[in-house]
């Protein structure tokens, strides 16, 4: 079962750390922010954070402070993570309204609300250690950082069932359309990701690594949004024919 | 939020060019747009056309209007003819995962 687990978070952190990597020399090529906003997201909350974070509780053994420090350094980049995404889904899906506007700047002060709070609590060290919380700022923090991928989960999924339509007549490539469904997939998985520690921190007040069966849950998740932002991102020959056959005939 | 200059434009010539009250061309055309999978606030020029030639003439008969395959044929070579057919469009959420692939043929 640990080798099952290890498989799934593994390649969640691999695909993170390729696709965000590959999306740095997009950006390099378009100067597109987009491309640049989910770079970020990928590299930070998909590949830094989760080495940090798991570095802090697997690998270091050392003091007090070096583990409060992994820890810190972990969240701020999986906070800065997290930001990226939100932008993302602003920028591309609804950047010229102001509801908008106010919502991603609602989520900006949640954010800083949320870090500030587990740091003043003290609480951020439950995410290292064993102990159970005292208070409520970890699963409310978890709750804060997984509204970005909740967020363009929504929207890529609305959007996908728009560019269905746009398919039929010819307006959408399918391939396009797919790519959106996937994303979709993929961020509905990593919001998935935040509800099960969320949960789990609220029955029992400690990390998921304390049951197997949370830790199957999340690796789970895990596999399922590499898979579905790997296909995106590099989408076989085969797969992307079957696509193409989708397209109007006329 | 504002509709885009294209879904303002044929909304309007919809309403001068048939017996329908702007709120029934506006209505219309936004019904269509829905069921192309298209925003009234995004439309773009070239996806109006594709609108024109091929969905809205079966809505606008059952909305009673006369010969409505010849004037959305009409409408669709006004529309390149007209301002709004020519504006730029800017970058849609659609760009945006149409380059999102590890290929990077499009840039």
């Amino acid at each position: 079962m640990k080798y099952v687990i290890l498989i799934g978070i593994g390649l969640f952190l691999l695909t993170s750390l390729v696709v965000g990597t590959r999306l740095v020399f997009l950006y390099l090529r378009t100067r597109k922010l987009p491309e640049l906003l989910m770079a970020i997201a990928l590299l930070c909350t998909g590949f830094l954070a989760f080495a940090v974070g798991s570095a802090s509780k697997i690998l270091i053994d050392g003091t007090p402070a070096l583990r409060s420090g992994m820890t810190v350094l972990g969240l701020s980049v999986e906070y800065i993570g997290d930001a990226a995404l939100a932008l993302f889904a602003w920028r591309v899906f609804h950047a010229d309204k102001r509801w908008s506007r106010v919502f991603i700047t609602a989520l900006a002060v949640l954010g800083v609300g949320a870090f500030a709070g587990e740091l003043w609590s003290g609480e951020y060290l439950r995410y290292s250690d064993p102990e159970p919380i005292t208070g409520l700022w970890v699963p409310g923090a978890l709750l804060v950082r997984g509204l970005a991928p909740t967020w363009l989960a929504f929207e890529c999924l609305r959007f996908h069932a728009q560019l269905r339509r746009r398919v039929r007549i010819g307006l959408a490539d399918p391939i396009v359309m797919q790519r959106v469904g996937l994303w979709g997939l993929a961020m509905t998985a990593s919001a998935g990701a935040y509800a099960v520690p969320i949960a789990h921190r609220l029955a029992y007040g400690t990390g998921i690594r304390e049951h197997v069966w949370a830790i199957s849950i999340v690796s789970a998740l895990a596999m399922v949004t590499a898979l579905s932002i790997g296909l995106a991102f590099f989408p076989p020959r085969k797969y992307r024919e079957r696509m193409r056959s989708l397209s109007p005939r006329d | 939020m504002a509709e885009s200059e294209v879904f303002v434009w044929v909304a309007s010539e919809l309403e001068s060019r048939t017996h329908l009250s702007r709120l029934e061309a506006r209505g219309t055309v936004r019904l269509v747009l829905k069921d192309a999978g298209l925003d009234p606030t995004s439309v773009a020029a070239y996806q109006m056309d594709v609108v024109l030639k091929r969905l809205m003439a079966a809505a606008l008969s059952k909305r009673k209007v006369n010969d409505a395959a010849a004037l959305c044929a009409a409408l669709a070579q006004a529309l390149k003819e007209s301002a709004a057919g020519s504006s730029p469009s800017r970058e849609t959420a659609y760009d945006v995962f149409e380059r999102l692939e590890g290929g990077g043929s499009k840039t």
